[in-house]
């Protein structure tokens, strides 16, 4: 991994790179108006894939939240076009490394101790590195292990970036500001969660307990005596991240069925009997392990279903849903779809998009098997989302439309619809049903 | 931990001079103040006045001293350990830092002490001197260092004013620990690990030595 050679210093630079990336996307508009004005067939794809890489940059440069963002941005493939996501889905894997005696210290300030005094090796370099921190590779009693260490300061750093990400995030991505607010808030207490390693280690210890008789699944061991809040110690998963895995490699049907099943029962089973899921299927935090398992490694953003949200949300995965009218009406009031007080036009209008909407994300609920490696079905969803992104009236809307308890489900199944697609996998999705 | 200067005492005769250095810290601290005299200060401590005088020639050699004493901690926790021989330039500059300020926690209440008689920013407080001198002949020996490693670039005149620059550093990162608030001074950390970045990024060859080379192109040939 190359290290970056520097970092944007105080608040004041951090929100300069935004406002020249800001400048810069103005850039592309014209730009894309110009060609426009000469060849009336322009489409908007390289607009996006010029403004895309633009943010991408900026955002890649800065550590802790504002790259979370990116992530985060990434994930809700429906509000995007596919541009922004390839761009986006690298985030995880850019973040510059931070010094080794950085490193040492942080280790000195948790345990007193130096890496080399507690562990009998310790890789000078990062591994991996995560959005919050970066990962070592130790050794102790010749068993490997994954030692993840916490960019200092990113705690404090969570809230300013979140506001200074705002304006760009609203013209971008074309928000309105009523569901801006709900969402950062929202995302901005999980992530000030993320960044609790402690809160973290519990997690894992607890959801990889408890999901242990799942098949196909491995969870790595944790360490409370190496950990603190800033140091996370866990056993080394032999493989590759899933992401990088499908880059240099490919699954045979059998096993990339056997993964993509097991990722599956993995949420539905946390979903559905814990009632509080890991809600970051990035590629980046799975492991394919050597034997063609799939390892989970990063617990750090968890959703707990909140007992009145959970009936609510999955009625709309019942099969009946699409034909029983009142009942779906009634589930979009309860979810706030649509307000009692919203105009006959409007309501038309909305009811019409989340009919669409949830035809379309539901789909694989409806048969007892789906083919995740549709493409067709993938691109039906994209072509929804850039219609939903262009739509005036879902952007004027003042109301935030949809409850923030379901941004991380969404966001959840986005990522492992996402993550299936990418496997190639057909899987059963009539094991787990709403309970 | 503290080292009288260059004199050739027997082993007994430092921690002697450490206790006085611990008696005059603990009297700064306490009253707020410089003692009135070395008369008055050896009374108090049941001392005799010569025995002062034949560590330290005043109260400011005592400070100055002290203050040396801070980085030759430093040099000597950095030396011993094993790992440190591998680090590269920058590394070792960083784990500098990082160490000074573990060094400097230990005794923060009389360093802000301290640190408020420098009012003018230009001129160099007395108790700083040994400081500054003793960083200084560990800096050239790291500049060059990295200048044959080639983390840092040679430039004619101008890499000279180096060593002043990285002064310049440590007195930020000192003013700036100075006021800092956060917990176990973790934005210390922080500034630390970017200046210095930011400081390898100037003095590494890059943008700098390639717009040199083109204004020099330019001017030799207009």
């Amino acid at each position: 991994m190359k290290e970056q050679k520097s970092i944007p210093i105080t608040k004041v630079q951090r929100a300069t790179k935004f406002i020249t990336t800001g400048a810069k996307i103005g850039g592309n508009y014209l730009k894309h108006y110009s060609k426009k004005l000469v060849n009336p067939s322009t489409t908007t794809d390289q607009l996006h894939e010029d403004n895309a890489t633009d943010i991408y940059q900026s955002l890649s440069e800065l550590k802790g939240s504002a790259l979370k963002i990116a992530q985060m941005l990434s994930m809700d493939k429906n509000l995007l076009p596919t541009a922004y996501q390839q761009q986006f889905a690298m985030a995880q894997y850019s973040a510059p490394p931070l010094s080794f005696p950085l490193v040492i210290r942080t280790f000195e300030k948790s345990f007193g101790k130096k890496p080399n005094e507690l562990f009998e090796s310790f890789s000078h370099t990062a591994r991996n590195a995560a959005s919050m921190g970066q990962v070592h590779q130790a050794t102790l009693k010749g068993k490997k292990l994954a030692v993840k260490i916490q960019y200092p300061g990113v705690g404090d750093s969570i809230k300013s970036d979140l506001a200074m990400v705002k304006p760009i995030a609203l013209r971008m991505f074309k928000l309105n500001p009523a569901e801006y607010d709900e969402y950062i808030e929202e995302v901005q207490i999980r992530m000030l969660e993320e960044a609790d390693y402690t809160l973290e280690l519990e997690r894992s210890m607890n959801l990889s307990v408890r999901c242990k008789g799942i098949p196909n699944l491995v969870f790595p061991q944790y360490y409370p005596e190496f950990s603190s809040a800033k140091i996370l110690t866990m056993d080394w998963l032999e493989g590759k991240p899933l992401g990088e895995f499908l880059k240099t490699e490919t699954l045979t049907q059998e096993e990339s069925t056997r993964i993509g099943q097991a990722m599956w029962d993995f949420y539905h089973f946390q979903i559905h009997q814990l009632k509080e899921l890991h809600a970051d299927p990035h590629p980046g935090n799975f492991i394919i392990t050597t034997d063609k398992k799939l390892g989970i490694i990063d617990f750090g953003c968890v959703k707990v279903i909140p007992a009145d949200f959970y009936p609510v949300y999955f009625q709309l995965l019942g099969k009946d849903i699409l034909q029983n009218k009142p009942k779906m009406l009634k589930a979009f009031y309860d979810l706030r779809f649509i307000y009692e007080d919203d105009s006959e036009k409007d309501k038309k209008f909305f009811i019409e998009i989340f009919t669409e909407l949830i035809e379309l994300l539901g789909r694989p609920f409806r048969t007892p098997q789906f083919d995740f490696a549709d493409n067709a079905y993938f691109q039906a969803i994209f072509k929804f989302g850039e219609r939903l992104t262009n739509m005036k009236e879902l952007r004027e809307s003042k109301k935030a439309r949809g409850a923030k308890h379901a941004i991380y489900i969404n966001r959840t199944y986005f990522g492992l619809y996402n993550l299936l697609n990418e496997l190639k996998a057909t899987v059963n999705t009539s094991s787990w049903v709403p309970c | 931990m503290l080292t009288t200067k260059k004199s050739k005492k027997k082993p007994e005769s430092v921690s002697i001079a450490e206790t006085i250095i611990k008696a005059y810290r603990e009297y700064v601290l306490t009253q707020g103040k410089k003692p009135a005299s070395v008369f008055s200060f050896t009374k108090d401590n049941g001392m005799k006045e010569e025995d002062f005088y034949s560590y330290f020639g005043s109260f400011e050699a005592l400070e100055r001293s002290l203050w040396k004493g801070y980085i030759v901690q430093v040099k000597e926790k950095l030396t011993t350990d094993s790992t440190y021989i591998s680090f590269s330039v920058r590394e070792k500059i960083l784990a500098f830092y990082f160490t000074l300020a573990e060094v400097l926690k230990g005794d923060r209440s009389f360093v802000i002490h301290q640190l408020k008689e420098w009012k003018n920013p230009a001129k160099l407080p007395s108790f700083l001197k040994g400081f500054k001198s003793a960083f200084e002949e560990w800096i050239v020996q790291l500049i060059n260092e990295g200048k044959q490693t080639g983390e840092i670039a040679m430039r004619p005149f101008l890499d000279k004013q180096y060593d002043s620059v990285f002064w310049l550093h440590l007195v930020f990162i000192l003013q700036f620990w100075n006021k800092d608030d956060s917990a176990n001074f973790e934005k210390t950390d922080m500034a630390i690990e970017k200046s210095v970045n930011l400081a390898f990024d100037l003095i590494g060859k890059g943008v700098l030595d390639n717009a040199f080379d083109f204004g020099k192109f330019l001017y030799q040939n207009k």
